[in-house]
């Protein structure tokens, strides 16, 4: 309340500075007057004792200086003149300040960039209504580290219907659906679209009505099957249907069967997920769009993800109690003992779960770090800056001391200057990282999939971030100068004498500057080559099968409901048609796509070695191919042979074992001609073959476990339709336009997508090609960051010493030998300071040679590699300066004073 | 009149100040002429410090200003104690007996 006041009174007294100053003459004339007034009752006359009286006063103006003193105000008015003062300063060298702001807004921006993208991904909360009232909910079985956020529908139900610290508790579900033929947009062919199955209270629950039409009503999510309804994004709208404003009541075709339209979602809809979600449906269809399994009744498979609503009284940690209780309601007669110990989680909802937070966290913290670094460089160079302008301030700075500022006060004004630069900086660094985390969000994603749709708008955090950086560029880039430069003795600065400059220590502090700035671009510099390199070697890696000219076709009998004898029945017709196309080496099928996203795993055991019931048998991954999947893909058979036709098409049970899956089944005997089985009391399968280890799982592994068999051999129904691999002696891309063709003579309807195999291998190297591009980036940026700095310092070092290469000169040195000198002073900075920065950058190498495929501490290539670019430009940086020194004219450089 | 002779104790001119304002709201004058009354003349407060502690004590809520007419028709800004300075001047009143008990015990000791 007083502060407030106080706080009041300063600002009105700011406002009306004149008529607080006229009352306060006033108050000490009453008082003068009155002092006189008494002193004259003493007897003495008038004038005496008005002397007397302003005597006993001293100076008004210090009195008055006084009482302003004690104020907030005059600390608030000083700063004022400090900052207009100093942006006076700034304005008359336009040049200096130009690049001071350049400089350090590159590092700024280059900070901010990445952590716009951080912020996006990582930090904002869900984009809903009141998000930190949103929490998703996360399944655990206690003590085990892995986290789920998937629930049956039997759990969620549990959930929704039993907990008191909810508003609304929604559920979903990522689904892939295949939206037909419309009936208003002719010619458009079936498509896989990236959608969500949702419980009817989703949209209520983030709290974003329809942008048209309606979302979900309760009666929409309380029958299973009877309520094919769709809400549309606003994005889908627009491309799909051409943004038909009858679209409304209109009927589409999601797998096969018919929905109606009841609603689009706002444009700026993003939903749970960054990755375009197109459309939505309710859970109630699940039996439709999950390809005739209903998954509602499956109370075993975990498959959607909750998110909730506190209501408004309620904590996070609240929910989290009951949640907790509840889970173990839920569990307690669950007969599995793993699965009694399952808990559930609450945590703020957010695009990524707890889990993949702490993994993006250090990958994050490396990024970072180089950031930093490039910005302590721009740091670098403006201190630079600031102490060679410090010598030209040097007659200013002294006649300031001779008529009193003490030396806090001139610190006080420089660093007022350099916090000026790095407040204008932040501010060009918003407009940098603005355009910045735009363009490189195109690269944030694996090549051939759709951008993310992130809000990149920069919010509060990206605020208080840059100012956090501009305050940070602002104290790091002045203080050494301001502390060094306010060294001032007025009586030599009056004196002109400012040819010495600084003397040592000024030269000194500046070739740490150097030394320290060559240090961190040869760490960055170094770290860049080791990635670009470890990129190649990735880049190189053989997979041990051959993915070139093979194109991949995928097919959905599922959404056309076949039975398996018709759809056989199409798969041998289609393969027939695609071997009779010009080009086609071979056509051979197969479940699962090597290096592709999917996987299959069963347990498998050795006969005469099973497992008792109860106990996990080991896994391997598997796939059920064609007999001429092998040949196809170029994968050797060591021992053995392939399948049969004849086994082929009576589904035998015979398998193909990888070289690591027989040795790991059998160490020390020949697995040729054993059995194998899935699962204690399987059926036994006898192993005719052994394939070799190839890279079609993992791309860093080379002897994952792998086991072939026929389809609808794998012991277990045959989940997913199959892919049909097409070798070609041409181009794999042309074959993508024209297979889906030949697939709809036989069925347009069948919904058909075709990819060339070799892409699978980019998906896979994206990740260090993203780590090189974007290090090799900040790698020439602190290098070229650096070289300024070499530059300026060389230049000005050129400058203050022309009186004494003009002597030199004038004596008889040969102008090479000038050179010569000048580069070997800043020859000498640049290889101590690319010394350290080679060690560290080795040392941190060591700990990266964990994180990265093909990254090696001991890469001599990238070493030298970076020696050589570091070299050469260090030399040219001061090769220019010092070549126009040696041009000086003698008598013009002793007159230089 | 005899010439002033003493500096202020360092520290007690606000409550010095508080203590003059504690019967009747006076200006920057009165309050001089009244320290240096009570006193007998012995302490002497200067305008340079009177002042400025004037405006840390307003500021600080302790005081209250107001300008007020005066007996010859020109106005004077008159200072009044507030509720928040009455407990003040209590609580530093009560300090000061105890320091200064205390030291007058202290120097009586032999």
């Amino acid at each position: 309340m007083n502060l407030l006041k106080n706080i009041i009174a300063g600002m009105r007294n700011l406002v009306h500075r004149e008529r607080t100053e006229g009352e306060m003459n006033e108050e000490l004339q009453d008082y003068l007057s009155r002092s006189a007034a008494a002193k004259r009752d003493t007897g003495i006359s008038r004038r005496e004792a008005e002397r007397a009286a302003r005597a006993e006063m001293g100076s008004a103006a210090s009195v008055k200086e006084h009482v302003r003193a004690a104020t907030w105000e005059s600390a608030a008015n000083a700063l004022w003149r400090d900052i207009t003062y100093g942006v006076r300063v700034l304005a008359k060298q336009p040049g200096y300040t130009a690049m001071a702001i350049l400089t350090l807004a590159l590092g700024i921006g280059v900070n901010a960039t990445i952590f716009s993208l951080f912020n996006a991904v990582v930090l904002k909360p869900l984009p809903v209504a009141d998000p930190s009232r949103v929490v998703s909910l996360y399944s655990q079985v206690r003590g085990e580290r892995q986290q789920g956020q998937v629930f049956s529908f039997d759990e969620y139900k549990f959930c929704r219907d039993h907990n008191s610290v909810f508003s609304g508790t929604a559920a979903y579900s990522g689904a892939t659906i295949i939206v037909g033929d419309l009936q208003n947009s002719a010619g458009s062919e079936p498509a896989w679209i990236r959608s969500q199955i949702v419980s009817g209270n989703f949209f209520d629950v983030l709290g974003t009505p329809a942008f048209r039409g309606r979302t979900f009503s309760a009666d929409e999510d309380s029958t299973e099957g009877t309520h094919p309804v769709a809400v549309l994004s606003y994005g889908m709208w627009q491309t799909r249907f051409g943004g038909d404003p009858f679209i409304i009541g209109k009927q589409i075709e999601l797998n096969s069967l018919k929905y109606s339209v009841i609603g689009i979602m706002p444009p700026d809809f993003i939903g749970t997920e960054p990755d375009n979600t197109a459309l939505w449906v309710p859970l109630m269809m699940s039996s439709n769009i999950h390809f005739g399994n209903s998954m509602l009744q499956d109370r075993n498979s975990g498959w959607l993800r909750v998110i909730a609503r506190l209501k408004p009284s309620t904590t996070v940690s609240a929910a989290q109690t009951e949640m907790a209780l509840l889970a173990a309601r839920y569990h307690a007669d669950e007969a599995d003992q793993r699965e009694k110990n399952r808990t559930t989680f609450v945590a703020t909802a957010g695009f990524l779960d707890p889990e993949q937070k702490s993994s993006v966290l250090p990958i994050a913290a490396i990024i970072f770090f180089a950031v930093g670094l490039v910005l302590l460089i721009a740091c670098a160079n403006v201190a630079n800056l600031q102490l060679s302008r410090g010598i030209a301030r040097q007659r200013e700075l002294g006649i300031r001391v001779s008529i009193g500022a003490s030396r806090l006060r001139l610190i006080r004004q420089l660093l007022t200057e350099s916090l000026l630069l790095g407040g204008a900086a932040a501010a060009l660094g918003l407009l940098l990282s603005w355009w910045g985390a735009a363009s490189l969000r195109t690269f944030l994603h694996p090549p051939n999939e759709q951008a993310l749709t992130l809000n990149l708008n920069p919010d509060w955090r990206v605020a208080l971030y840059l100012a956090a950086a501009g305050l940070f560029a602002g104290l790091v880039s002045g203080v050494l100068p301001a502390v060094r430069v306010s060294r001032q003795d007025p009586l030599r600065a009056l004196r002109q004498e400012s040819f010495s400059g600084f003397g040592a220590s000024g030269s000194k502090l500046r070739s740490a500057l150097v030394i320290s700035q060559i240090a961190m671009s040869v760490f960055l510099l170094v770290a860049a080559g080791l990635l670009a390199r470890a990129l190649g070697k990735a880049r190189s890696i053989d997979p041990g099968f051959n993915l070139n000219n093979v194109a991949v076709l995928s097919l959905n009998f599922r959404a056309r409901n076949y039975t398996p004898a018709r759809r056989a029945a199409a798969i041998r017709e289609l393969k027939s048609r695609i071997a009779t196309v010009p080009g086609v080496i071979s056509v051979s099928q197969g479940q699962t796509v090597p290096l592709g996203d999917s996987f299959h795993a069963t347990g498998i055991m050795a006969e005469g070695k099973e497992v008792q019931p109860g106990q996990r048998p080991m896994t391997t991954n598997t796939n059920s191919v064609s007999p001429e999947f092998f040949d196809a893909l170029g994968i050797a058979l060591l021992r053995g042979r392939t399948f049969t036709e004849r086994e082929f098409s009576s589904s035998a049970r015979v398998a193909i074992l990888s070289k690591s899956l027989a040795q790991k089944l059998w160490p020390d005997e020949d697995a040729l001609g054993k059995h194998v089985r899935f699962g204690p009391t399987a059926p036994l399968y006898e192993v005719i073959g052994i394939a070799a280890d190839v890279r079609n799982v993992y791309l860093w592994s080379a002897d994952v476990p792998y086991l072939y068999v026929l389809p609808a051999g794998a012991g277990a129904e045959e989940r997913g339709d199959p892919q049909i691999f097409v070798r070609t002696s041409g181009s794999a891309r042309a074959l993508t336009t024209s297979l889906p063709g030949i697939s709809r003579q036989l069925d347009a309807s069948v919904p058909v997508n075709c990819k060339v195999l070799a892409d699978n291998l980019a998906l896979w190297i994206w990740p260090s090609e993203l780590a090189a591009g974007l290090s090799t980036a900040l790698g020439f940026l602190a290098l070229l960051l650096a070289a300024i700095g070499i530059t300026s310092v060389t230049a000005f070092a050129v400058t203050q010493r022309t009186r004494e290469i003009g002597i030199r000169i004038a004596l008889g040195a040969a102008p090479k030998g000038v050179v010569r000198m000048l580069i070997w002073q800043s020859g000498r900075l640049i290889l101590i300071g690319g010394a350290i920065g080679a060690a560290l950058a080795a040392a941190v190498s060591r700990v990266g040679a964990r994180l990265l495929y093909g990254l090696s501490a001991v890469d001599s290539l990238a070493f030298v590699g970076v020696a050589v670019v570091l070299a050469s430009v260090g030399l040219l940086a001061c090769y220019v300066p010092a070549r126009r020194a040696a041009g000086v004219d003698p008598i013009i450089a002793l007159r230089y004073e | 009149m005899a010439e002033p002779s003493g500096e202020l104790v360092p520290g007690t001119l606000e409550m010095l100040i508080l203590k003059t304002l504690d019967l009747e709201p006076r200006h920057g004058w009165g309050i001089t002429v009244r320290i240096e009354q009570i006193s007998n003349g012995v302490f002497r407060v200067n305008p340079g410090s009177l002042f400025p502690a004037l405006k840390r004590m307003v500021r600080g809520g302790l005081l209250k200003e107001e300008w007020r007419a005066t007996e010859n028709n020109r106005r004077a800004k008159y200072y009044s104690i507030t509720e928040r300075g009455r407990r003040k001047l209590l609580a530093e009143t009560r300090q000061w007996d105890a320091q200064t008990s205390a030291i007058a015990r202290i120097l009586e000791s032999t």
